[in-house]
């Protein structure tokens, strides 16, 4: 009897004691942190801004507000110490989800060394997003204020997010990605969401605008949203959006009035090497339906659908071709990732034109081989 | 004391896990990048051939475990230096897996706590463990293979969404030396560990197949370590997984099926404690053993006690930090090879001539 009791009051201070931990976090004492602006104050120090979620202002009727903190330091981490000094809680990294890294540091010193302490920290997650001010500063994209969401870091991850479905104006990419680029296919240029301000009923707010092209790690250009579209083609990470292409009939000023929406899309890569040039073969095939028709035509007729598709496809490919022709003679990189084709599929061929990789890329040739099939037109004919 | 003996699923299940054990966070790096799963069929190869040595010499001299084996073979003097060599190894591997195990913790979440204190709760456990034998051991097991299998299972399931199938092309990019190297690697440090488990063999029934006990254990746990690798290297690439110590558990981080499982990566901590007990208590019992026949001493208890303290005292010592228990795992194949390889095939070999003089008497 004795033993049993004993043992059941040893079970009980077992668990209390056991199941604890050596200290202790309240909640209370943390400052959870939504994103952080990087921006170079000067030739020493860094400016960090951190907007951070505000426990105590949202509860029932808002839905969550941020506070915005500065803090420098001399390198990325000693500024998230230095917050502390004007902070009564410490910045916890668990949550975050955007790093907006200003223009100048991307021209200059390249993202790669700021990014390190994200990486190295065990709180911050590897995929978080990194994006690219084109303001003057970071700090003007996190005190933007939010078009649905108070809090801007979220409100952009989530457009980013959601963005390759809807609106395929630029490309997220998860941050370990874009380090596993910088660090193992150098070849690959590359690539990041670039966001600026603009103007929204008097008030500064944020938007997506393109991507941000790299060399190495340091910044070399932009693609605009409209170019962005097609690059995502020649990726293929297109899983929706809309093409606006114009229609003769009626169209004395060439303006786009027909509306295509993207229902699906599957790029094939494939390429053929002969004689020192190279020549890559996008067949890319669409699936879309008609959206909008800004022109007096009749839809439900084969015919019209087949001149449709032939207007589609024609000014498509002059696009697509455009962009392409661009990123050669622009950026002089491989901005579409076309080394891991070779690479994966002929690594002896790989390793011959590795070293030169940029040579190929400004001298090849790029096939469109586009097939589009419109499903429907929507309610009208 | 009854004999302890364990049944051919319960002894499949251990080397299982042991196999599992630390190698599944602290990540397959080889250095063969995303050839490795090559690397580690090959090594699990080797593996199968080195176990059916093992096998044999368990055969060869039933009812005996490794130590009674080399005094049978070698005659006394031969035979405890022997036993001390393997005890000594049992030691450091402990040693090894603890340290592993209390860093990892200290890096990834619990910054705050002294390493002291988790491996001091680590060792409390294990010596319980190995203090109520074998068969507990045994059974224990069994129920923590199946919780780490389900979690593996679970973690892959959830990794679909972000694996790349590219991330493995192309295959066998890399020379013939580097594959060696690999193959080297891995087959030291999960499989040829196994050689811990020659010293717990008095505990396997007469009647059940060796060979096929040691062979499923290999065949089962390189599966396992092949998916885990797969899982990791689709959703890493390669870059990221050389970088990172421990890549297991950045791919659980990364994985996710929308919001709700997310975060999966305290599944990972769970597989690791579990594998990490099995090991450690599997080691420990070994290295028990073999002092106690090396001492001629009859009580448990206290063995335990100053082995275990031993084995605190070597982890803390060993290594400064973490960079140098990464560099040592680059020289562990050379300084284990004559623990794995050398010291069981002599005692091989003596048991082949002995056996072989009795028949012809």
């Amino acid at each position: 009897m004795i033993k049993r009791v004993v043992s059941i009051l040893l079970i009980l201070a077992l668990c209390t004691l056991l199941s604890g931990c050596w200290n202790y976090r309240g909640l209370n004492t943390m400052s959870i942190v939504a994103g952080v602006a990087i921006d170079r104050k000067d030739d020493q120090n860094y400016q960090l801004t951190v907007e951070v979620f505000d426990l105590a202002a949202s509860g029932k009727e808002s839905a969550g507000k941020s506070q915005i903190v500065e803090s420098e330091g001399k390198t990325i981490f000693e500024a998230v110490r230095n917050a502390k000094k004007r902070l009564t809680k410490k910045l916890y990294f668990g949550d975050i989800q955007l790093v907006v890294i200003s223009e100048q540091i991307a021209r200059e010193e390249g993202i790669q060394d700021v990014l390190d302490w994200f990486m190295r920290n065990e709180k911050a997650r590897e995929t978080l997003s990194t994006v690219i001010s084109q303001e003057k500063t970071a700090k003007e994209i996190l005190t933007a204020s939010g078009v649905d969401h108070k809090i801007i870091s979220e409100e952009i991850e989530k457009i980013l997010d959601a963005d390759n479905r809807t609106t395929a104006s630029t490309k997220n990419i998860d941050t370990f990605k874009a380090l596993n680029i910088l660090k193992g296919q150098k070849e690959t240029a590359l690539v990041l969401p670039a966001v600026h301000c603009t103007d929204n009923q008097g008030k500064k707010v944020v938007e997506v605008n393109g991507i941000a092209v790299f060399k190495a790690d340091k910044l070399q250009g932009y693609l605009s949203p409209e170019e962005t579209h097609y690059y995502l083609f020649a990726v293929d990470e297109i899983k929706g959006g809309i093409l606006t292409f114009p229609f003769e009939a009626k169209n004395q000023k060439n303006q786009d009035n027909l509306s295509l929406e993207i229902s699906n899309n599957k790029t094939k890569k494939s390429y053929s090497y002969e004689e020192n040039r190279l020549k890559v073969f996008l067949d890319i095939k669409t699936t879309a339906a008609l959206g909008e028709v800004g022109t007096d035509i009749d839809v439900s007729k084969k015919d019209n659908i087949e001149k449709i598709k032939a207007a589609a496809t024609e000014v498509f490919v002059q696009r697509l071709e455009a962009v392409i022709k661009k990123t050669q003679t622009e950026f002089g990189c491989d901005v579409f990732g076309f080394n891991t084709m070779i690479h994966k599929k002929n690594p002896v061929l790989w390793s011959e034109l590795k070293e030169n990789w940029n040579f190929y890329i400004q001298t090849m040739e790029v096939e469109v081989r586009p097939e589009l099939v419109i499903k429907n037109t929507g309610l009208m004919k | 004391m009854q004999k302890e003996m364990i049944s051919m699923w319960q002894a499949i299940s251990i080397i299982v896990l042991f196999l599992f054990g630390s190698t599944a966070v602290m990540g397959m790096n080889s250095g063969a990048g995303h050839d490795s799963w090559i690397a580690l069929i090959v090594a699990s190869l080797f593996g199968g051939v080195l176990v059916l040595v093992y096998a044999r010499l368990i055969r060869l001299l039933p009812g005996m475990d490794f130590y009674d084996m080399a005094q049978t073979v070698f005659g006394k003097i031969i035979g405890k230096i022997i036993i001390a060599l393997m005890a000594w190894y049992a030691i450091q591997l402990s040693a090894l897996v603890l340290r592993s195990f209390s860093e990892f913790i200290q890096i990834v979440s619990l910054m705050e706590t002294p390493q002291l204190v988790v491996m001091v709760t680590m060792l409390l456990v294990t010596g319980y463990m190995v203090f109520s034998g074998i068969e507990t051991l045994a059974k224990w097991v069994m129920i923590a293979l199946a919780l780490t299998l389900g979690i593996v299972l679970f973690t892959m399931i959830i990794s679909i969404r972000q694996s790349d199938f590219s991330n493995i092309f192309p295959i066998l990019e890399h020379d013939f030396s580097t594959m060696g190297k690999a193959t080297l690697n891995l087959f030291v440090f999960p499989f040829a560990e196994t050689v811990i488990f020659l010293t717990l063999a008095d505990s396997i029934k007469k009647s059940d197949n060796v060979y096929k006990i040691y062979l499923s254990g290999i065949f089962i746990g390189g599966v396992v370590l092949l998916m885990l690798f797969l899982r990791n290297v689709l959703i890493l690439d390669v870059p990221m997984q050389n970088e990172i110590y421990f890549p297991s558990y950045a791919a659980a981080r990364v994985a996710s099926i929308g919001e709700i499982f997310a975060r999966i990566e305290m599944s990972i901590f769970a597989n690791f404690v579990l594998g990490c007990i099995a090991k450690l208590s599997i080691c420990i019992l070994a290295a028990v053993k073999g002092v106690k026949k090396l001492f001629g001493i009859k009580k448990n208890g206290r063995t335990l006690f100053f082995i275990s303290l031993l084995i605190l005292v070597v982890s803390k010592v060993q290594f400064e930090n973490v960079m140098e228990l990464i560099t040592f795992s680059e020289i562990y194949p050379y300084y284990a090879m004559p623990f794995q390889i050398a010291i069981p095939i002599l005692v091989w070999i003596g048991a082949e001539i002995k056996m072989r003089k009795k028949s012809r008497k």
